[in-house]
């Protein structure tokens, strides 16, 4: 038999057997929320050159990576995860390789950032995004070599237009302007500084010639340290070319100005493609009137006349005295992309909107067709396919014209109109 | 045709220039038997001052060697007496040492005032080209040109006809023989690296007409004097004049009729082939 006492024991060991459960079931049940319990802020990364020669092109990135995410946090931080504020570390990558890869490593095991931005330098992100891959972290290149995203790379994604579609486009907008001027064109030199980003451009630019039946009557890779360029100029006239398209950088630009136009063997058009040689300010400037006509294709348009734009580049100029190059502008677009798949993330994923798995598939979901990003991108549209390359990326192309590198392509969105043929030409 | 024989003219203009940029290489190697690193930094330097100089005072860049050449001599003096005089007793490995820190330190320091960019002016006064029957000579390589052999010429005939010039021979060939007649070795030693020193500014300034400056090139030029140095030997100015050329030809050569990568596979295949064959290069003194 069993006594009242014990039978009470029983109910109460009972009880307290079932409050305990309850307590643990109220407990599991609470833990996702707990997982899901928002950080006080996102960390994000950016991977530049901060010093050393491809400073050049990292201190305006950080500037502008540093003004964007003033902007994502004036505007309320990522609003689907309750306005997280975004805030960045900085990681300075050297000038070389290793140092870039020690820089990521570094970034990454001290910040834990979601996401990383840089570095511009091809074969400085090839090598950040081994880290990247390995470490899950999302990173947002503004590389242009082809080859970045052929490797299958699973978090890497680049909104700006890849090297050979400079090349392409450098080739299309000559054929435009002298389709408009109703002038031939029907030879084509090409040429290229021997880096992988050079051979990139000149690949576009080959196939853009061969779909348009250009014969290339001349074709040269350059290393960027030639002390003297007379003999490919006097080759290229030689060759008898209407019209140059070249993946020019800073060092190379002005041998090559100065030479065409002191040996006057100038062709009907002399197109940059990529690299911002020809109409960057300091090659301006170090070539004076040398420098005008000359153009190069941009991945960022400085012209773009949106509310977004301007207030980026107000707020540029007011800073560094400059107007924004294409390192500054690819770094603030850039950021704000990564804001905008934060925010999808955000709605798609509020479980866990944070894990790379699920922040990749937002950034392969994304189809921006208006916001800050679209409003200081070249086109319109932004959207990723599966390599991490934006389908819509499209660069435009700028001219010196009365010292100024002006919007000439797309006519749509020019700023002045374009100069073709040169008036300087001699053959 | 008429490209090759273009292109010869250009690789000789080119060959001029580079002889005058090792000259002063050649002197300090010569009298002090020490390896300048260094000197292609110097090179470089003098190209900054002479942006410097033309961008802040407006005067031509091909007149800034007037300032740059003292200026460059007395920082070579003061680099003797701060730097090489100490280690000219010591093992070479530390004249090597102090020679490549101060390569690294000059390239360091130009990057931090002048940054990454790329530096050019444009010269009003040696500008344009002279056309020549069917050939176009630009007038930035033919005048630099031109004056780089005055300047080799001059340098000959102080180095021959002057008392220091003299001084500086005898320490070259014989030290003690040299102190017995009373040469201060030291003084000698310090005019030597301030000749050596001052005459990177006479080849910056005319470099700069047609050039760019950034802070990566002046390893590039002291690669380029060693391997010319090495070509002409110790003891020939017209040897240096003579290299200078054979290297400038064949860069030119080879940019105009194969591969603009390929010219430093020729240049140095050529200084390979004559240490090979001929040690002490193709002028130099046994």
């Amino acid at each position: 038999m069993i006594s009242k006492k014990s039978c009470s024991l029983f109910f109460n060991k009972v009880q307290i057997v079932i409050l305990i459960s309850l307590m643990i079931f109220i407990l599991a049940a609470k833990l996702p929320i707990f997982a899901q319990e928002k950080p006080g802020k996102i960390v994000v990364g950016g991977l530049h050159a901060l010093t050393g020669p491809f400073a050049v092109y990292g201190e305006p990135a950080r500037t502008s990576m540093e003004i964007a995410i003033e902007h994502v946090n004036e505007s309320g931080g990522i609003q689907s995860l309750g306005g997280i504020p975004l805030e960045l570390v900085f990681e300075d990558v050297g000038e070389d390789v290793m140092t870039s890869r020690l820089a990521a490593e570094s970034l990454i095991n001290k910040h834990k950032p979601v996401a990383v931005l840089g570095s511009m330098v091809s074969r400085f992100s090839t090598a950040i995004s081994e880290i990247t891959d390995r470490e899950k972290v999302i990173y947002v290149s503004d590389a242009l070599v082809d080859s970045l995203t052929e490797m299958g790379r699973q978090y890497l994604f680049r909104p700006g237009p890849k090297a050979s579609i400079h090349g392409e486009v450098a080739v299309e907008y000559v054929l435009d302007m002298a389709n408009k001027r109703g002038i031939p064109v029907e030879n084509i030199a090409i040429l290229n500084e021997d880096s992988s980003f050079g051979r990139s451009v000149a690949i576009g630019a080959v196939r853009a010639s061969l779909n348009n039946n250009l014969t290339t009557v001349y074709q040269k890779e350059y290393p960027y340290d030639l002390n003297d360029v007379s003999p490919i100029v006097e080759g290229i006239r030689a060759s008898k070319a209407d019209f140059l398209v070249q993946a020019v950088y800073y060092m190379d630009g002005i041998l090559f100005a100065k030479t065409f136009k002191e040996l006057k063997m100038i062709p009907k058009f002399i197109a940059g493609m990529g690299a911002s040689g020809y109409f960057d300010p300091d090659t301006i400037e170090a070539l004076g009137e040398s420098a005008e006509y000359f153009t190069n294709t941009i991945s960022y348009n400085p012209a773009k006349d949106t509310p977004q734009n301007h207030k980026f580049v107000n707020d540029y100029l007011s800073r560094t005295g400059g107007m924004p190059n294409e390192a500054a502008g690819m770094s603030y677009y850039g950021l704000w992309t990564l804001k905008e798949a934060l925010e999808l993330s955000g709605n798609l994923f509020p479980e866990d909107p944070l894990n790379p798995d699920n922040l990749r598939n937002a950034f392969l979901q994304l189809d921006l067709t208006s916001g800050p990003a679209v409003d200081t991108f070249p086109v319109n549209h932004i959207s990723f396919n599966a390599t991490g390359d934006n389908i819509y990326a499209e660069a435009i192309v700028m001219q010196v014209i009365d010292g100024e590198p002006r919007v000439v392509w797309p006519f749509e969105d020019a700023e002045v109109e374009f100069v073709f043929p040169r008036p300087d030409t001699t053959y | 045709m008429e490209l090759i024989i273009q292109g010869i003219f250009n690789g000789i203009f080119m060959g001029c220039i580079y002889a005058l940029i090792t000259l002063g290489l050649s002197i300090i190697f010569g009298v002090m038997n020490i390896v300048n690193f260094a000197h292609g930094s110097f090179v470089m330097l003098s190209m900054y001052f002479s942006y410097w100089i033309s961008t802040i005072w407006g005067i031509d860049v091909s007149l800034t060697p007037v300032i740059t050449f003292p200026l460059l001599f007395i920082i070579g003096i003061i680099v003797y007496y701060t730097m090489i005089d100490r280690t000219l007793r010591g093992h070479f490995t530390i004249q090597l040492a102090v020679t490549v820190g101060l390569m690294t330190f000059i390239n360091a320091t130009t990057l931090l005032i002048w940054k990454a960019r790329p530096r050019a002016v444009v010269s009003k006064l040696i500008i344009g080209a002279v056309q020549i029957g069917d050939y176009t000579f630009a007038l930035s390589r033919f005048i630099p040109a031109i004056l780089s052999i005055l300047f080799i010429s001059i340098t000959t005939l102080f180095l021959n006809k002057t008392w220091p010039g003299r001084t500086m021979q005898a320490t070259s060939d014989d030290l003690d023989a040299a102190a017995i007649v009373g040469v201060d070795s030291r003084k000698t030693y310090a005019l030597a690296f301030g000749l050596g020193t001052s005459l990177t500014a006479l080849a910056g300034g005319l470099l700069m007409t047609f050039q760019q400056v950034e802070p990566t090139m002046g390893i590039r030029f002291g690669l380029l004097c060693m391997t010319i140095l090495a070509l002409a030997g110790l003891g020939s100015t017209a040897g240096i004049l003579i290299s200078g050329i054979i290297v400038g030809l064949s860069e030119s050569l080879i940019i105009l009729t194969w591969d603009p990568r390929a010219r430093s596979i020729i240049v140095y295949a050529i200084f390979i082939l004559v240490i090979w064959l001929r040690p002490r290069g193709l002028f130099g003194r046994k």
